[in-house]
């Protein structure tokens, strides 16, 4: 068995190295990560957006003309105009002429949920994004979005968009490292997976408890992590193949790749007849397909455009149906602009592969599908893997919490607080962000800063504060006592209460207020009842560990109610 | 708890070799069978095959490294699989 023994502690090794490298990013990828896939409904509930009646046909060429009001170079653009049932506005993305780089590649990947980037200088060639409203096509706010809207600002930094640079590569390496750790994990629990399934050690050591409740929990969300995992490579550095491919394949041609890669915006060679490139309207070519359409069965119709006003312009219309019973909801069409020649045509029954795999990574990374529920139950599990992440992390402070250690103890300590500071305090942070904005609405930069210090500080405060139990209690409650105050701040400042917003449709509102009503129970709750860990067992710590302590409903319950079985330490 | 000392490995430099072999040689070796892969089948379909189907293998070929004993026995797989993918791409092209 020497063998098997040696893969053992291999595999246990890399399990460790790789987990706890990236826990604090790992832990902010998830947890901001959960509150992001509500982010539009965050964005409706910080200006009271109320809930919009759908129209689906927009002036595209009134918009593109505005465009060009504002000083931009329309012509050889590519352009992204985004129009989604949630929130009542109108995303304009555009990163640059088409044929300058590799632009459509890039945006083209982002999907649906593609922020817009910084307008980098007033050149107007450069990038360019707007929201506007549908009604009177004004501009809604200054761009970047992600400088002024709350939900969007937290989908940010779940791919830590707020770094200078590389922050998206970063978060695709971590999920990477992330599934490293799913696969190892897995392979050195595997032969316990089934003795050891209902075990659930709550009177043994803590190191026990929370070994039990990481593998418990990971064990379950497996499916779950190791999705997030893949889906978050690609999405972070999906492309980092597509380099060495494109100068040994296809010799540097990045338009040859691209056209290989996604057909539906393949740029043809066209020689036929053109009418007056200027001329060309957008609306005559969509808004045929787009009449059709019953607005209450469509939450979103995106139109890409590549080389507008160039005689190899083309169009592709993609139009979301949530209301289907399938996974695949997604219709998509390319046009050619000089001619309206529909080159490509895929209904939600008839998809090609490339197509369909990338609209099943991204949905199942956005959880897109299966309506509301499946967000909800895509929040619990994110916080159970949040969960899954700070137990792994207890549980390297516990193990190395021993003689042995002792040359590192005082080292190993300051870790272990900085990072169980660092995961905790972005909990209560995000609350203190919901309470800000309500609180002063306009100063969004102001507002972000304050949180980022907060966060901050709370880090610096766990480092000198040290024992993990009060680290844990003190976010909790902090973001318990904010939690209570947002469904509060809200109500003054714009006179949604909770328990008269859905009357007046204003689902989003009521959804984030009872939703911060019920976390925020939760977390006092276990606050509350969470009592320092007498010294027992082989755990030897001053009474420094929490016992229990709650990140959400569900991963409560699984410590709370657990199936007991005392069974001798696995150590 | 901690993985027992006894079976990891010590040398730094060691350790160096094999995190290489793990990231950059795994994705070397990916890459080309990657690229040998495109230049047999339908690019199309290969490319967006790999668009996730490739990270489960990088991952699995950083866990192959971690598992072989020495650290040049995990290079020469990886070298393997390179060359053997260099001469697919060849004998396509």
């Amino acid at each position: 068995m020497a063998k098997d023994n040696r893969s053992y502690n291999v595999f246990f090794n890399v399990h460790t190295v790789s987990g706890i490298v990236i826990s604090i990013g790992l832990f902010v990828i998830f947890l901001a990560g959960a509150f992001a896939l509500f982010r539009t409904e965050i964005d409706n509930w910080q200006y009271n957006e109320p809930d919009h009646t759908y129209r689906t046909i927009i002036d595209y060429d009134r918009i593109l003309e505005l465009v060009g009001q504002q000083g931009y170079e329309t012509k050889g653009r590519f352009f992204a105009i985004r129009y989604l049932k949630k929130g009542n506005y109108i995303d304009v993305f555009s990163s640059g002429p088409t044929d300058k780089s590799d632009s459509t590649v890039t945006a083209d990947k982002n999907d649906s949920t593609v922020t817009a980037d910084n307008t980098t200088g007033t050149g107007n060639k450069g990038r360019l994004s707007m929201r506007l409203d549908p009604e009177n096509y004004t501009q809604l706010e200054e761009p970047p979005a992600g400088e002024r809207f709350l939900g969007t600002y937290i989908y940010d930094l779940h791919y830590f968009r707020q770094l200078p640079v590389l922050g998206r590569e970063l978060s695709g390496f971590v999920a990477l490292f992330f599934g490293l750790a799913v696969i190892s994990g897995i392979i050195v629990h595997w032969k316990k997976v089934i003795p050891n399934f209902f075990t659930f050690r709550i009177k043994g050591s803590i190191k026990n408890l929370w070994t039990d409740a990481h593998v418990a929990l990971g064990v379950l969300g497996l499916p779950f992590q190791f999705m997030y995992a893949i889906t978050g490579v690609y999405l972070g550095i999906g492309g980092i193949l597509l380099l060495p491919i494109l100068f040994i394949q296809y010799g540097g041609n990045i338009q040859k790749l691209q056209d290989t890669v996604y057909p539906r915006i393949a740029m043809e060679d066209f020689t036929g007849p053109t009418q007056p490139l200027d001329s060309i309207s957008i609306n005559g070519l969509v808004h045929p397909d787009l009449e059709l359409l019953d607005p209450d069965q469509i939450s979103s119709v995106e139109v890409d455009i590549h080389d507008y006003r160039k005689k190899q312009g083309r169009l592709t219309l993609d139009i979301s149906y949530p209301g289907k019973d399938q996974f695949m909801t997604r219709e998509s069409k390319g046009i050619r602009l000089a001619d309206g020649h529909v080159y490509y045509d895929k209904t939600l029954d008839d998809y090609d592969y490339g197509g369909a795999t990338r609209v099943a990574l991204v949905k199942l990374h956005y959880a897109t599908f299966g309506g509301f529920f499946m967000k909800i139950t895509y929040f619990i599990l994110a916080i159970i893997t949040c969960y899954v992440i700070l137990s792994g992390v207890m549980i390297w402070l516990v193990a190395r919490d021993k003689k042995a250690y002792a040359h590192k103890a005082k080292f190993n300590r300051n870790v272990g607080a900085i990072f169980i500071g660092a995961c905790m305090g972005l909990f209560p942070a995000i609350a203190l962000f919901f309470c800000l904005v309500k609180l002063f609405p306009g100063s969004f930069g102001m507002m972000s800063n304050i949180f980022l210090l907060f966060w901050l500080a709370y880090t610096i405060y766990s480092y000198f504060i040290k024992s993990p139990f009060k680290i844990n209690k003190h976010a909790l409650l902090l973001a318990g006592v904010l939690g209570l105050i947002i469904p509060i701040l809200n109500g003054i400042q714009s006179g949604l209460w909770f328990w008269k917003s859905l009357g007046m449709n204003y689902p989003d509102s009521f959804l984030v207020d009872v939703s911060w009503i019920i976390m925020s129970v939760i977390s006092l709750w276990a606050a509350f009842i969470a009592k320092p860990v007498e010294n027992r067992g082989k755990a030897k710590k001053e009474g420094s560990i929490v016992k229990t302590k709650g990140l959400s409903g569900s991963a409560k319950e699984n410590i709370t109610k657990p199936i007991l079985k005392v069974k001798p330490s696995r150590s | 708890m901690p993985a027992n000392k006894k079976y990891l490995i010590k040398s730094g430099w060691t350790k160096t070799s094999k995190f290489l072999a793990a990231f950059l040689g795994s994705l070397i070796a990916l890459t080309s069978v990657v690229i040998a892969l495109t230049s047999w089948l339908d690019p199309y379909v290969v490319l967006w095959t790999a668009s996730y189907w490739s990270f489960i293998v990088w991952i699995f070929l950083m866990l192959m490294v971690y598992w072989t004993r020495k650290a040049w026995v995990a290079w020469l797989i990886l070298l393997g699989i390179t060359l053997v993918s260099t001469l697919f791409f060849y004998l396509a092209n």
